[in-house]
């Protein structure tokens, strides 16, 4: 063959493979909708196309293959035949038989002498004794259906090398690096001509930059799509039924992240078939439905591509994992013991311990999730599970977005500079000495900051990483972050610049080491760590507890209020309280006496008008109360549009503030923002602000 | 006769030496980010003409004494499961020849963590060249 004729090839096997991956999808879709019109329409015209460009490199026995498959696809597609299981199986061992043809064509450059006879006859075989369907109207639109991810090549795209898209991605990293170093030089320049023509630079190669990212990005599909076929025969070799269902496929990825991804994909995809998943009698006989549920969720979140494989099967026992542990010698008894649950789980990931007993074919020998979590973290990823025995399993992996260019904060601790990248960074907060001691708590050993009235919890870098912090000046320098939904402040001693680095893996000496992500090179072309935001928080036990705390809900509210409550009761009963540093007196106010002015209730009180709020159930507008009674116990207090009177039941006594609140249920009382716990009654603590806007009473001055 | 090329070190007076195959380059004083949460024997982090390459010292990683911080570092550039990584050391000695039938064992006299790490030894004009594995000494994680 000439060049041009290998060339021709070479694309005609590229396409044909393409092709027949989508004919795997399409069939197994059909397997479920088998009188999609459009479906069988394009798995049709799939196999027309192959037959086409069989005949004309004139590869025979391709032709005769694919046409046996068109006969039968042009019977079902009339309704002359109905689309069954066999039918579906003969037709997967055909585009496997073209496939092995297409291996033979790549490797010895002709089709070789394999028979297919068998398969083509098994094929006519349908045709011979069809089932009759109902002839059925086939829409002849050209209505596409999402087989897959792959649509059909567009004539706007071309193919390009991989090897010259990493080339690229060299260069620009080069480039960066390179502007960076010049950025140094520029900015002493100070608006002059350099600093214009480094900024001109800086904005192409960032847009540079970006337009390579995206012309690496690949769907994840291309790396889950495959696995509807190898999930249907899996589990058909092994009897079970399982359905497989994935969400997500159109992430976009960096080429190199996917090709990370494909094998721990499938290895988790074939462990929960093989083992995760039951048989039909097993699962019936748990209460659950034959069919087994095995999804695959994609998704992007700060910076990183998430994957959830999740399956409803047997789940994990962790004990036995404990027990498998302890028994291999892996780990003693007692250090067992003092294992948390995560911590057992995570047993699964070291090499050597596998509980399945049998070693199947399927599964293959030793390969065993502790090479899924070496691969992923070789790129600055990770691989953790959770499970339910009896209910299933989750598996959850994550990888950065892309191997290489990112903006990160420089950060200085302890002497020496470290990155944080820029996409998991949501503040920065400097916290004055003298603020320190009323916004910083230590609570059971780990250290909080009050912000905006949540709690964050604060990671000291310097002592995570035992280093001597070299703090200037005598507050606290607070870089505000989250990852995976743990939010938290990392206090550093001082800010560099924000900047892009060229993120590098971690070296295998150092990649165990949770805190850090990657290395790079920063301007100087001094190596520094990059942070791993996630590591981080796992490492110094940030939980996702901590999250949803909110300020009052803690001794921090008796701290900060003052130290006692006056108690009353309110008309309808219930208890209510009010802070004493509000309250100015308590009076006996006649009823006689009470006025109107508009919609308020007043009294005329020393000299001046004071509004009087009746502290009710909240059920009534508040402005009558039920019975006349003697006298108006009144309550004046101090309030932002000058004294009120809070007009109440009976007045009890004044009693130190409890120092817990009770937050189940919430305070329901109009104008109550908590409640404590008084001599074992429910106490409604009434705020006097809320109580002024809740009546609507404007200042009387 | 079989001649092998070793590249020499010394180590707090012990003559070291590496094949010749896995040993990239030797520098001299190179700047170190260190690497918290890093085993003891993990110096830091090097710049290697733009690579990004771990540094060891090599007498925390034979057990031995530390250096004494005034004498300037010798990084010897190895390279191990296709990685690149700098080994500090006292000093670097020249390339020597030797005949591959001249190994001899270990001598029992070597302490256990360098002898762990060695795959033989020759002498060379009266002093013992012990020869270190490049994937052994190199396997370090933390």
């Amino acid at each position: 063959m000439t060049t041009d004729d290998e060339e021709i090839v070479l694309a005609f096997l590229e396409e044909s493979r393409e092709n027949l991956d989508q004919l795997d999808l399409g069939l197994i879709a059909l397997e479920v909708n088998p009188a999609d019109p459009a479906l069988l329409a394009q798995v049709f015209r799939t196999i027309h196309t192959i037959k086409g460009t069989c005949g004309f490199l004139g590869f025979k026995s391709l032709e005769a293959l694919s046409h046996a498959g068109e006969n039968l696809l042009d019977a079902l597609r009339r309704g002359e035949l109905r689309f069954d299981a066999s039918v579906t199986t003969s037709l997967l061992t055909l585009v496997d038989a073209i496939r092995r043809v297409l291996d033979h064509i790549e490797q010895a450059g002709t089709e070789g002498e394999v028979d297919h006879g068998a398969v083509i006859s098994a094929l006519d075989r349908h045709l011979a004794s069809p089932v009759a369907v109902a002839t059925f109207d086939l829409a002849t639109t050209s209505q596409s259906v999402a087989m897959g991810t792959a649509t059909a090549a567009s004539e706007t795209s071309v193919r390009v090398d991989v090897a010259i898209l990493d080339k690229l991605m060299d260069l620009v990293g080069e480039l960066v690096v390179t502007r960076n170093q010049f950025g140094e030089s520029a900015t002493i320049d100070d608006d002059g001509p350099l600093s214009l023509t480094y900024r001109q630079l800086s904005l192409v190669t960032r847009e540079l930059h970006e337009g390579v990212v995206r012309a690496r990005l690949q769907p994840v599909g291309s790396v889950t799509g495959k696995f509807h076929r190898i999930v249907r025969d899996l589990a058909a070799s092994m009897g079970k039924q399982i359905s497989l269902e994935i969400e997500g496929e159109e992430i976009a990825v960096d080429k190199a992240v996917n090709e990370v991804l494909r094998d721990p994909l499938l290895h988790l995809v074939r462990n929960a078939v093989d083992h995760g998943i039951e048989p039909p009698d097993e699962r019936r006989a748990a209460g659950k439905p034959a069919q087994g549920m095995l999804t695959i969720r994609a998704f992007h979140d700060g910076g990183r591509v998430h994957l959830e494989i999740a399956d409803d099967g047997r789940g994990i026992d962790s004990r036995r994992l404990v027990e498998h542990a302890i028994a291999s010698g892996y780990v003693t008894a007692g250090d067992a013991a003092a294992l948390g649950p995560d911590a057992a789980m995570d047993l699964m990931f070291r090499p050597g311990l596998s509980t399945k007993e049998e070693v199947t074919n399927i599964s293959g020998r030793g390969v065993g999730l502790d090479v899924v979590r070496n691969a992923l973290e070789q790129v600055g990823g990770s691989i953790d599970v959770t499970s339910e025995p009896g209910r299933g399993s989750v598996f959850r992996l994550n990888v950065p977005l892309t191997l290489a260019i990112m903006p990160v904060l420089i950060a200085e601790v302890g002497g020496e500079r470290y990155a944080v990248p820029q996409v998991d960074v949501r503040e920065i907060v400097h916290i004055a000495a003298a603020e320190i001691a009323t916004a910083v708590r230590d609570v059971d050993g780990v250290l909080f900051y009050r912000l905006r009235e949540r709690l964050l919890p604060l990671v000291e870098l310097a002592s995570q990483f035992n280093l001597e912090s070299a703090r200037h000046a005598d507050g606290l320098i607070v870089i505000v972050v989250e990852a995976i939904g743990r939010r938290f402040g990392i206090v550093v001693d001082a800010l560099g610049d924000t900047t892009d680095v060229v993120a590098k893996p971690l070296p295998r000496a150092i990649r165990t080491i949770r805190c850090f992500g990657g290395v790079t090179l920063l301007s100087d072309g001094q190596p520094a760590l990059i942070l791993d935001v996630a590591g981080l928080a796992s490492r110094a036990g940030i939980t996702t507890s901590c999250e949803d705390i909110e300020v009052r809900d803690i001794e921090w509210v008796a701290e900060a209020a003052p130290a006692s409550l006056l108690l009353a009761s309110a008309d309808d009963g219930g208890r209510v309280a009010v802070d004493m540093s509000t309250v100015r007196r308590l009076e006996q106010i006649s009823p006689e006496s009470v006025e109107r002015s508009g919609p308020i209730e007043v009294v005329q009180y020393r000299g001046g008008i004071l509004p009087l709020l009746r502290v009710t159930d909240g059920l009534s507008s508040g402005t009558q109360s039920r019975k006349p009674s003697a006298v108006l116990h009144t309550v004046v207090c101090e309030s932002s549009i000058g004294l009120v009177g809070l007009v109440v039941g009976r007045i009890y006594d004044v009693v130190p503030r409890p120092t817990t609140e009770v937050t189940v249920p919430p305070p329901s009382r109009r104008g109550a923002i908590a409640s404590v716990v008084v001599d074992d009654r429910i106490t409604e603590v009434l705020d006097v602000e809320l109580l002024i806007a809740d009546a609507g009473v404007w200042s009387t001055a | 006769m079989n001649e092998r090329y070793f590249c020499t070190f010394s180590v707090d007076g012990l003559l070291l030496g590496i094949a010749i195959e896995h040993v990239e380059e030797v520098l001299g004083d190179q700047a170190i980010t260190p690497v918290p949460l890093s085993d003891a024997a993990i110096t830091g982090l090097i710049n290697l003409r733009g690579r990004i390459v771990t540094a060891i010292d090599a007498r925390q990683r034979f057990g031995l004494t530390s250096r004494d911080d005034t004498a300037a570092p010798t990084v010897v550039v190895v390279r191990a499961h296709g990685e690149a990584v700098g080994l500090f050391v006292d000093r670097v000695g020249d390339v020597v020849e030797v005949d591959d039938d001249c190994l001899v064992e270990v001598p029992v006299t070597v302490a256990a963590p360098i002898r762990a790490l060695a795959t033989g030894a020759y002498m060379l004009a009266g002093d013992l060249m012990l020869v270190l594995d490049a994937d052994q000494t190199l396997a370090i994680t933390s």
